[in-house]
């Protein structure tokens, strides 16, 4: 409608021009005609020429970021040429991959002549995740509104938003302690969760559920996995990848966050395990250092969220015959089990029966 | 709980904005940083170029001198003032505007002078231009009381430039409205350009810069700043009006968390609007130089052949030029309120004093000359017949022994007619310039040619006839009664001379001369009479100018038995004669054979002006028709229309020939008097009345209002617009009292939470009265009372200063 608008209020001025020139004859009128005529020319010329030349490009923080923290992300914008344009639209769409959080924004700006602009957006995110910024589209209308050029652009942006810098959880590991011994025996059971670092021939000694059965029908000899081995008292945490409008995840994956961090510091050896709807399996990881936990949540925010509150645990349970313990972090009250602590009121770890 | 001495106004506070739920924009986004002197700059630049290019334009077309940087420097400046000034809060805004119109005034009384010199200035080289123009040297010129016109035209332009800043600054600054700058720039330009004058260049180059940056930036938008300090604000979409309605339609399964979307829209950037005037003037300038190159100005004959419609109207400007406003008016010229026996079209007569034929002759008595142009013989109503009869002739054959010549010279009467003095040969009428003599059909004469008349101001040997034509003694039936009424009022009768004198008199006495006596009322749709002109002058306006009283005289005269007819033409007083340059080189035998009563004259060349024109009675007496003059003289002062003149002695105290006490004269200082800006006190005074009695009766109006909404019959409604009352006014009393969700809330803030106040029945009791229907009367009444209880007693904690504030502001 604008645009309409633009285009029949310059008719109208050239028209009234056009009148006086017929009524006049003046030189004055005619310089206003040819103008009015190639202005219009040149203005389209211009929207043409940035919309080819002018560059988008974002600056952010080179490193993830945590729950609260502020950081800038600027968006560049080059103009090669020397035509300034006052009204470009720039689509950019932000995404929380992990929480599955998109928003769109258009923004008006000024694109400035031969010059080189940064659009600041000073950030903070409230949730945890993997934050896609993209820069989706740019609309450059002419300078007198009546034609727009649209390019599109495929630059983007990923920030990881880590849980807060600072969790602090105490787990009373009195409970945990006992439940190793049970873990044990499971492991003796056959239900051993821990990872295959290699498969090798049979040395006697070797548990029969390692059996490699397909590879040892193929190799005509017995082949088994080599687990990497566990110390006695590793546990292992199952994280539930749970999340409901209050998006509880963020304090699970903290609270997690914060355990391992405290396992980390006392030095005592866990894994994290999560149930990744994906690939239908259990997943697990053998952290041994921030850096395997860093690459931890790195694997879980590409992870599909679950709205039931215990699948995981359900899970585990389901493949874990032998009943084994192990420790779950989840909605408080979700699961039985002795509470190893509890977190921000709605999130505990519990060491299941 | 606080409690200010006035509400406060809620400082403003950034709104986070969420690019996605859970991101959030904790500060305002910010593209460049954001100078407001800059900004100021710029836009104060654009509204400068266009009435400075404008006027430069204009004066540059007619060559006119004068100091350009000074208007530039003026123009730039104010646009700044103005620029800066539309930033500031109202009330500062306002006042800085009254404190410029004092100064404006006070520069304005200093430099009055100046200024109306300019002006005229200006207004005197487009007349030479178009005199230039149309070839005629009758254009009138207005007198500039400083000559030097590089001064004069220099303070006009600056004046012109400040006050065309001031209307031009609201719509550049609240719509940077593309109609306005065009309406206010291009229209001047109709004036030069008429005349094939063509302005230069460079103020071209200026103009269609400034006009199409502000063309791009109202049709961008980009022009005004934010409510908010934020560079950029943001809206959401499919909130507005519509947007809810098509998300409801379309958007069905809307999801707040994920399908909600921003606009960010920012106000202005000075560095895009500086470059995109770089832009358009590196545009205007290459293209005005490669047309130059193409086709110049000069070799750009087309402007010289003149449109259809301007050839249709040149003659109706030319018309314009020369006699001002009256061509418009009538579709007949006005020409000292006569026009060759038109009646009562002319309502008033404003006399230009410019000279309308120059008459060279020798002056034999004090008298006035009188040169006859029109003769009418029969009144029509709304004009006179014309007397196809020689003027002179057939009752008088003019002859004498004292002859004289007249010439004269067509400055600015009209050609058609003759102006003969009494009593010319009418044989011996001679065009000067062709050498062609007068015919009985007449013929041609243009301005500035030479007629002369040959007469003889005696005519002592001219033939009398005895017979005289019925149509000099006619009466039309409709004038009779009015005729007969005025005669037996002013108690005519005696010889023809007595009559004429008694006449005279009778219409010094009773009947002002004016020469605004207002048109005659004539047949409209709203009004079905129409008056006679004679009827009406005699019985109803009793005032006129010459034409009216000749006019009755003439019915008068005949009704009286004495012949009579109706003249127009011009005078010449003696005035004019004394005014008038000696003709040395002239012999005085050329103009004048006989016996002279001044005894050694000389030849005279007099200035006749429009206010010369002149319509008399002439009468037959002993067969000879003589003057009948019956107009009284006149008492009226001239108006000033000069505006500046007015103001400048209303506040010079006076005029400036005025002579004080000691001997001198009130020079163009300013010295105030207060007896002359009486007037401008009054008028203040009652300005500021009327704002009080608004205010007070708007103050009233809605207390009345307010007051009647809580006693109404119906008991229910009077308690919740009491309550509403009680909520409006603690919202201003204390923003905080907005965040309350409900009546619960309200009440529990109301109170103080009082212990004693049981907060939740007298909530539930508003609601049921607020929602319910069939609520008891005694119930709805007892919970007003119990609010009014409240109330009072929240009210009472705030101060006295507050709630006289809050008095008047609810």
């Amino acid at each position: 409608m604008k645009k309409i608008g633009n285009i029949i209020k310059y008719l109208i001025v050239f028209v009234l021009n056009l009148l006086m020139f017929f009524f006049l004859h003046g030189y004055f009128n005619l310089v206003i005609l040819i103008l009015l005529i190639l202005f219009p020319m040149v203005s389209f010329f211009a929207a043409y020429m940035v919309n080819r030349r002018v560059s988008f490009s974002f600056r952010g923080p080179r490193e993830s970021m945590h729950i609260d923290d502020m950081f800038n992300l600027g968006v560049r914008i080059k103009n090669d040429t020397l035509f300034p344009i006052i009204n470009a639209e720039l689509t950019i769409e932000t995404e929380n991959t992990f929480l599955g959080y998109k928003g769109k924004e258009t923004l008006n700006i000024p694109i400035h002549a031969h010059t080189e602009d940064e659009i600041l957006f000073p950030l903070m995110s409230e949730h945890l995740g993997l934050l896609h910024i993209e820069l989706k589209k740019i609309r450059i209308t002419d300078w007198l509104g009546i034609m727009d050029f649209s390019k599109k652009l495929d630059d983007h942006t990923e920030i990881s938003i880590l849980p807060f810098s600072r969790v602090s959880v105490e787990p009373d590991l009195s409970v945990v302690n006992t439940g190793m011994t049970e873990m044990e025996e499971s492991k003796k059971k056959g239900h051993d969760y821990s990872e295959v670092s290699e498969i090798r021939e049979y040395q006697p000694g070797d548990k029969l559920q390692n059996i490699h059965w397909k590879l040892s029908a193929k190799k005509d000899e017995l082949m088994v996995k080599d687990r990497e081995s566990l110390s006695s008292s590793q546990i292992l945490m199952l994280v539930e990848l749970y999340n409901n409008r209050s998006v509880i995840i963020d304090r699970i994956i903290s609270a997690a966050y914060g355990v391992a961090v405290y396992f980390l510091q006392n030095q005592i050896p866990f894994s994290l395990m999560w149930w990744s709807i994906a690939e239908q399996d259990m997943k697990s990881r053998s952290i041994d250092n921030t850096s395997d936990l860093y690459e931890w949540i790195m694997a879980v925010y590409y992870e599909v969220l679950y709205s039931d509150a215990t699948m995981g645990c359900d899970m585990m349970r389901r493949l874990s015959l032998d009943g084994s313990r192990f420790l779950v972090i989840c909605e408080a009250k979700s699961v039985t089990g002795s509470a190893l602590f509890n977190y921000e009121g709605d999130v505990e770890g519990i060491v299941t029966e | 709980m606080a409690f200010s001495i006035l509400p406060k106004k809620e400082k403003y506070e950034y709104e986070p904005l969420e690019l996605c739920p859970g991101v959030k924009v904790i500060s305002p986004v910010s593209m460049e940083t954001f100078d407001k002197k800059k900004s100021i700059f710029v836009k104060a630049l654009l509204l400068a170029m266009i009435p400075f290019s404008s006027l430069a334009g204009f004066l540059s077309a007619f060559e006119v001198n004068y100091y350009v940087p000074i208007v530039l420097v003026i123009d730039i400046l104010a646009a700044l003032f103005f620029t800066y000034i539309y930033t500031l809060p109202p009330w500062k805004r306002d006042i800085c505007y009254v404190l410029f119109f004092f100064a404006f005034l006070g520069s304005t009384s200093i430099f009055n002078v100046h200024l109306n010199s300019g002006f005229y200035a200006v207004v005197n080289i487009v007349l030479e231009r178009a005199s230039d123009y149309f070839d005629t040297t009758a254009m009138q010129s207005y007198a500039e009381a400083i000559t030097n016109r590089t001064v004069t035209v220099t303070v006009m332009a600056c004046y012109f430039g400040v006050v065309s800043v001031i209307v031009l600054n609201p719509f550049f600054s609240a719509y940077m409205s593309v109609f306005i700058a065009v309406i206010f720039s291009v229209p001047v330009y109709i004036i030069p350009l008429f005349f094939e004058n063509e302005p230069d260049s460079l103020y071209m180059i200026i103009l269609f810069s400034a006009i199409f940056v502000n063309i791009f930036l109202n049709y961008s938008g980009h022009f005004k700043e934010h409510k908010k300090p934020e560079q950029f604000e943001y809206t959401e979409r499919g909130t507005g009006f519509f947007g809810k309605i098509f998300r409801k339609l379309f958007f069905k399964n809307f999801d707040e968390k994920t399908d909600r979307s921003f606009k960010f829209y920012y106000d202005r950037s000075w560095k895009a609007i500086g470059e995109l005037m770089v832009v358009a003037l590196s545009t205007v300038l290459v293209t005005v130089v490669g047309i130059n190159s193409v086709l110049p100005k000069d070799s750009f004959t087309y402007r010289t052949q003149d449109s259809s419609i301007k050839a249709q109207i040149k003659d109706d400007v030319s018309n314009f030029l020369l006699m001002g406003m009256a061509s418009l008016f009538d579709a007949y010229d006005s020409t000292g309120g006569m026009n060759a026996g038109q009646l009562g079209g002319v309502a008033s007569v404003y006399n230009d004093y410019q000279t309308d034929l120059i008459a060279t002759f020798v002056p034999r008595s004090y008298d006035t000359v009188y040169l006859k142009s029109f003769i009418g013989e029969s009144y029509m109503g709304d004009h006179w017949e014309k007397c196809e009869d020689n003027f002179f002739a057939p009752y008088d054959k003019v002859d004498g022994d004292t002859k004289a010549t007249m010439d004269i010279r067509y400055v600015g009467a009209d050609t058609r007619y003759l102006l003969a003095p009494y009593y010319t040969d009418m044989n011996k009428i001679k065009n000067l310039d062709s050498g062609v003599t007068y015919r009985e059909d007449g013929f041609g004469i243009n301005f500035g040619d030479y007629i002369r008349y040959d007469f003889y101001p005696i005519n002592e040997k001219g033939e009398k006839m005895e017979d005289v034509d019925p149509k000099y003694l006619e009466v039309p039936d409709l004038n009779k009664e009015a005729v007969a009424e005025f005669a037996e009022n002013a108690g005519l009768s005696g010889t023809p001379e007595e009559i004429v004198k008694q006449v005279a008199d009778y219409y010094e006495e009773n009947y002002p001369y004016t020469l605004r006596p207002g048109s005659l009322p004539r047949k409209t749709l709203w009004s079905k009479t129409e008056e006679d002109f004679v009827n009406y002058f005699l019985q109803k306006n009793k005032k006129g100018f010459c034409v009216h009283f000749a006019t009755a005289a003439t019915l008068i005269f005949r009704y009286m038995g004495i012949p009579a007819r109706y003249v127009e033409g011009y005078v010449i007083p003696y005035s004019a004669v004394m005014d008038g340059e000696l003709l040395e080189d002239k012999k005085v035998s050329d103009y004048y054979v006989g016996e002279n009563p001044f005894g050694e004259s000389a030849v005279v060349k007099a200035e006749v002006n429009d206010s010369m024109a002149h319509a008399w009675c002439e009468v037959l007496i002993d067969g000879k028709w003589v003057v009948a003059e019956t107009t009284p003289p006149s008492d009226e002062e001239e108006d000033y229309d000069d505006i500046w003149t007015l103001f400048g002695r209303l506040l010079n105290g006076g005029n400036q020939n005025d002579v004080d006490d000691n001997g001198a004269t009130n020079d163009a200082g300013v010295t105030f008097s207060m007896d002359e800006l009486s007037w401008v006190w009054k008028t203040v005074l009652v300005i500021i009345l009327s704002v009080v009695l608004f205010f007070v009766f708007r103050f009233s109006y809605k207390k009345l209002k307010r007051i009647i909404s809580y006693h109404r019959r119906d008991a229910a409604e009077n308690t919740v617009a009491y309550y509403r009352y009680i909520c409006n006014y603690m919202r201003i009393a204390f923003p905080e009292f907005n965040k309350c969700a409900s009546h619960k809330e309200q009440l529990e803030f109301l109170t103080g939470e009082k212990e004693s106040v049981r907060i939740d029945e007298l909530s539930q009791a508003v609601e049921r009265i607020s929602y319910g229907t069939g609520v008891e009367k005694e119930f709805s009444k007892d919970i007003k009372n119990k609010l009014k209880l409240i109330f009072r007693e929240g009210r009472g904690r705030l101060s006295y200063i507050t709630r006289f504030y809050l008095f008047f502001k609810i």
